[in-house]
C-alpha cells in the first residue's frame, strides 16, 4: 500500500488545491509528495483524474480517490450517549448488588454483636445464678435489687471488656446523675470537662457493640423526652442518651403494658413492670423493676425462648443503654418503622405526643433490616427471623413457661 | 440516532424490571368499620387482626372508629382470610406519681418516672377475653378490596 502510494503522479492542473476529509494536498512541482499524504498518519491516494458528467455544470473533471486511512479527531455524539448509556446500565444492574452486600455485612455484624451480648450474658450468669436485671422502672419490689434505675447492659460491662466503665459508675445515684451546674443544652461542653465524673457522662458514651450497625438513627446520642419541673410531658431534646439497639424480652405481651394475662374484673394480671396491683414476675426473662430469670426458670428451654430482641433505640423513651431497654411482642415485628420515623419530634418543647412517648406503640422488636429482624435465643444461638412470621408462633418464643408448641425458628 | 436511543431506553427498562424483583408478601385487604362497647362507641384503643399462618395487622380504633389497619405499611389492610380479632382498651387508674428527682438537681430523670406513669398506671376497660385472638370470639372473613366489620362488645 505504501509503496502504491509513494508512487509520483502528475496533476492535469497544478494550481488547484483540493481538500478532502479535512486533509489538503498541496501539490508541488504536480506532485503529491511524501509529507503531504502521510504527515497526520493517513489520508487518501489519489489516482486520477476522471471526467464525470454532472446534472448542472455539464462536463466535471473530479479527483479518483482511494481511502487509505481514515482519521477522525473525536467520537460522534451517539457514539457517547450509547457508551456512557450502557455504563449506565451497568452500573444500575451492580449498584442494587452491592448496597445488598453492604446491608448483609451490616446484617451480620449485628448478629455477631448479639451473639457477644449473649455470651457476656451467659457468663454473668455463671457469675450471679440469674441474668442481668434492669431495675429502671421505680418500684423494685419484685426481686429487690437496684433501686437507681440502671438498665441491664452496664451490669454486663465486666464481661464484655468494659471494666473501666463499670468501675465508673456510681450505683447509688441515678444514671440521669449529674452536676447541677451542668443544665440546659451544654451537654456535649460537659463530656469535654475532664474534670467532671458523674453517671450522666457513661449513659452518654456510646457503645458500638450495642448498636446495630444498620440503624442508622441511633448511631450518636439521641433526645428523650423527660418531665418538666412542674409536672407533665414535655419535649426535652435536652436529654440526649446513648441508644441500645439490643432489647431484652419482657414476654409475650399483647400490649406494650404488659397487662393482657389473667382475668380482668380484679385486673390479676402478669405484668413485667412489677408495679401498682400487678407483682408478679413477667413471662419473659428480663423484666423492667429489678427482676431476671434465671437458666432454671425458663422451662420452655433456652433454644426455644428469645433473649434479646433488636430495636430501634432512638424510636422509643423506653430503650436506651443507661436506664431501660426491653420490649414485648405485643406488635409484629417491624410494624409502623416507617410511621414512628415520621413522627420523632424534630423540635424542643413539642407537646405533641410523638413517637417518642408512644408507648402502645413504640415497644416493640423492630430493625432497620428489610424483610424482619434478629434475635438471640437464651442458649446464645442467633437468628433471622422474618416478618411475615406467624402471630402466635412468633409471640410463642416470647414466653418462657408457655408451653407452647409453635416456633418461629 | 433515534433508533438507539429507543434500544437505549428499552435496555434500560428492562433492566429496571430485573432490578426491582418480586417478593413473597401476603395478598391483602383495606378494613374500614366501627367498634362499640357496650353500645357506645369505643373511645380509644387497637385492634389486632390474627390470620393463621401470617403476620399479624394491628389498627387504631379512634371514637368506635377503625383506622390505620397496617400490616405493612400505613392503611395497607389485612392479609386475605380468616382473621381472629382482639380488641385492646385501656384507661387510667392511678394519678402519675410525683417525679423522682436526682439528689443534685431539680429536673428529674426521664426514663423512670414515665415508666410507671405512662404504663403501670393503666388497666383494661374492656373484658379481658378481648385482648386474646383466642379467648376474643371476634371474627372477621378478610377478602381482597375493602372489608367493612363492625363489632359490638359486651360487659
Amino acid at each position: 500500500m505504501f509503496k502504491n502510494s509513494l508512487k509520483k503522479r502528475r496533476f492535469k492542473n497544478a494550481k488547484t488545491r483540493f481538500r478532502h476529509n479535512q486533509f489538503i494536498f498541496k501539490p508541488k512541482f504536480g506532485h503529491v509528495t511524501k509529507s503531504d499524504k502521510f504527515a497526520r498518519g493517513g489520508g487518501v491516494e489519489f489516482i486520477d483524474y476522471i471526467n464525470i458528467k454532472s446534472r448542472d455544470s455539464g462536463i466535471v473533471s473530479v479527483r479518483s480517490c482511494r481511502v487509505v486511512r481514515i482519521i477522525r479527531l473525536g467520537f460522534t455524539l451517539v457514539e457517547l450517549l450509547v457508551v456512557i448509556a450502557i455504563i449506565g446500565i451497568l452500573i444500575a444492574l451492580l449498584l442494587p448488588a452491592v448496597q445488598a452486600a453492604r446491608e448483609a455485612a451490616r446484617r451480620m455484624q449485628c448478629s455477631n454483636n448479639m451473639k457477644q451480648i449473649a455470651l457476656a450474658m451467659h457468663n454473668y450468669h455463671d457469675a450471679n445464678n440469674r441474668l442481668p436485671h434492669c431495675d429502671g422502672g421505680s418500684d423494685t419490689s419484685v426481686g429487690g435489687r437496684g433501686t437507681a434505675g440502671w438498665n441491664w447492659t452496664p451490669r454486663m460491662m465486666p464481661f464484655i471488656e468494659g471494666q473501666a466503665t463499670f468501675s465508673q459508675i456510681n450505683w447509688a445515684k441515678v444514671p440521669y446523675d449529674r452536676p447541677s451546674s451542668w443544665t440546659g443544652t451544654n451537654h456535649d461542653q460537659m463530656m469535654k470537662d475532664d474534670s467532671i465524673q458523674c453517671n450522666y457522662k457513661i449513659i452518654r458514651t456510646i457503645y458500638s457493640g450495642f448498636l446495630c450497625p444498620s440503624d442508622s438513627l441511633s448511631q450518636e446520642c439521641t433526645g428523650e423526652e423527660g418531665w418538666s419541673v412542674s409536672g407533665g410531658i414535655q419535649a426535652n431534646n435536652n436529654w440526649t442518651l446513648s441508644q441500645c439497639d439490643y432489647a431484652a424480652n419482657i414476654g409475650d405481651y399483647r400490649n406494650s403494658t404488659g397487662l393482657g394475662w389473667g382475668t380482668s374484673g380484679n385486673q390479676t394480671v402478669e405484668g413485667h413492670t412489677g408495679a401498682g396491683n400487678n407483682l408478679t414476675k413477667p413471662r419473659g426473662v428480663i423484666g423492667v423493676c429489678g427482676w431476671a430469670a434465671s437458666f432454671g426458670e425458663i422451662s420452655d428451654g433456652l433454644s426455644n425462648t428469645y433473649l434479646l430482641g433488636e430495636c430501634i433505640g432512638t424510636l422509643s423513651h423506653w430503650q436506651n443503654w443507661g436506664s431501660q431497654c426491653f420490649a414485648p411482642t405485643a406488635h409484629p415485628i417491624n410494624s409502623r418503622n416507617k410511621w414512628l420515623i415520621e413522627k420523632l419530634p424534630n423540635s424542643a418543647g413539642s407537646t405533641t405526643i410523638d413517637s417518642l412517648l408512644a408507648w402502645d406503640w413504640n415497644l416493640g422488636f423492630r430493625s432497620m433490616h428489610t424483610g424482619g429482624a434478629n434475635f438471640v435465643m437464651c442458649d446464645g444461638s442467633v437468628h433471622f427471623i422474618s416478618e411475615t412470621v406467624d402471630g402466635m408462633a412468633y409471640r410463642a418464643a416470647a414466653s418462657r413457661m408457655g408451653n407452647e408448641s409453635q416456633s418461629p425458628l | 440516532m433515534k433508533r438507539s436511543l429507543i434500544l437505549i431506553f428499552s435496555l434500560c427498562l428492562t433492566t429496571s424490571f430485573f432490578v426491582s424483583g418480586c417478593s413473597d408478601k401476603p395478598v391483602l385487604g383495606k378494613i374500614e368499620g366501627t367498634v362499640t362497647y357496650d353500645g357506645k362507641p369505643l373511645e380509644k384503643g387497637t385492634i389486632i387482626f390474627a390470620v393463621p399462618g401470617t403476620r399479624e395487622a394491628t389498627g387504631v380504633i379512634e371514637n368506635g372508629k377503625i383506622i390505620n389497619v397496617a400490616t405493612f405499611n400505613d392503611g395497607d389492610g389485612v392479609p386475605i382470610g380468616e382473621a381472629s380479632v382482639a380488641i385492646i382498651a385501656l384507661k387510667e387508674v392511678k394519678s402519675l406519681p410525683a417525679p423522682k428527682t436526682s439528689t443534685l438537681e431539680s429536673e428529674t430523670s426521664p426514663g423512670q418516672s414515665i415508666a410507671t406513669a405512662g404504663m403501670s398506671g393503666q388497666e383494661f376497660s374492656i373484658p379481658v377475653k378481648y385482648v386474646n385472638p383466642e379467648t376474643s370470639g371476634l371474627k372477621a372473613t378478610i377478602q381482597k378490596g375493602v372489608n367493612q366489620i363492625q363489632f359490638d362488645l359486651k360487659k
